[in-house]
């Protein structure tokens, strides 16, 4: 349990007016919920002695109270805001593909859940023990 | 002409090409991994045995070809992937006198490296072999 000021700090670094984005968390048998986080999908080098190879490496760092209970082969999904749209307001954020229509703060309504963007499965999880948890993805 | 271990070189590159990869001799610049499975084949060293008495004139060669196997999958399945590929190579190589260039190819080595520093888990199966041949002493472009 952490402390209410470091909640409050968390709100602040998590803003998605900043680097945080929301994507689609389905916990296994669970229904899908928004998480916001901040979201890494950069290249790293992986090095096999003699060879090596440039890998995109996903992971997502985001407060641990949005995904508690989360377990290795839980489902995220990234939502493609470029073609879709984010529409914020002070109060609210909706997110709405066509199929799926999210809303913070009010009543929710994710429809059928069949194919929201590139999808990935959590590989392994570090929780840092002060309110903030790295998901590391593996591809689907 | 190439020097005899550049000929073996490419007559192992021919040897497992259509064998599900994409095959390279090239293995100084990073790999994409969207590209695989690849296969490099490089050379590392060779060992040389000068003839004595009558056969001073030739050289025995012993010569480290290497084939790294790469390939991305699912944790659960990328060993069984790796060793799939392992099969094929094998099976392709050993034993290969590659047209009468080698006397003998003979697997000397395998060793496995996995890692899951990207998003999908990527695996190298690392085949060395030992590829024996015999040149002349003033002429390493043709086996005798």
């Amino acid at each position: 349990m952490v402390g209410s000021f470091i909640e409050t700090d968390l709100a602040s670094i998590f803003e998605t007016a900043v680097f945080a984005v929301q994507m689609l968390y389905t916990p296994s048998g669970g229904s899908p919920v928004l998480v916001t986080g901040v979201f890494d999908n950069e290249d790293v080098e992986v090095d096999h002695g003699d060879s090596s190879f440039i890998q995109r490496s996903a992971k997502l760092t985001c407060p641990s109270s949005s995904v508690t209970g989360i377990a290795v082969n839980d489902v995220f999904q990234q939502l493609d805001f470029d073609d879709e749209g984010l529409i914020s307001s002070s109060t609210t954020v909706v997110v709405d593909l066509g199929f799926i229509t999210a809303t913070a703060g009010s009543s929710e309504d994710y429809g059928t859940v069949s194919d929201v963007g590139y999808g990935y499965t959590v590989a392994f999880i570090k929780d840092d023990g002060t309110g903030v948890v790295e998901i590391y993805m593996e591809a689907a | 002409m190439a020097h005899v271990r550049a000929q073996i070189r490419d007559a192992v590159v021919t040897a497992v090409t259509g064998l599900g990869a994409t095959v390279t001799k090239s293995r100084f610049f990073p790999n994409d991994a969207s590209a695989l499975p690849v296969f490099l084949v490089y050379t590392v060293n060779e060992s040389v045995d000068v003839g004595q008495g009558s056969g001073a004139a030739t050289m025995m060669r012993t010569l480290s070809v290497v084939i790294d196997a790469s390939a991305q999958a699912a944790e659960s399945a990328l060993d069984d992937a790796l060793d799939a590929f392992a099969v094929s190579i094998e099976t392709a190589v050993g034993g290969n006198t590659f047209s009468g260039l080698a006397l003998e190819t003979r697997l000397v080595s395998t060793e496995m490296n996995t890692s899951t520093d990207g998003n999908k888990p990527l695996g190298t199966v690392r085949l060395m072999f030992d590829v024996i041949y015999r040149t002349i002493r003033t002429n390493p472009s043709t086996t005798v």
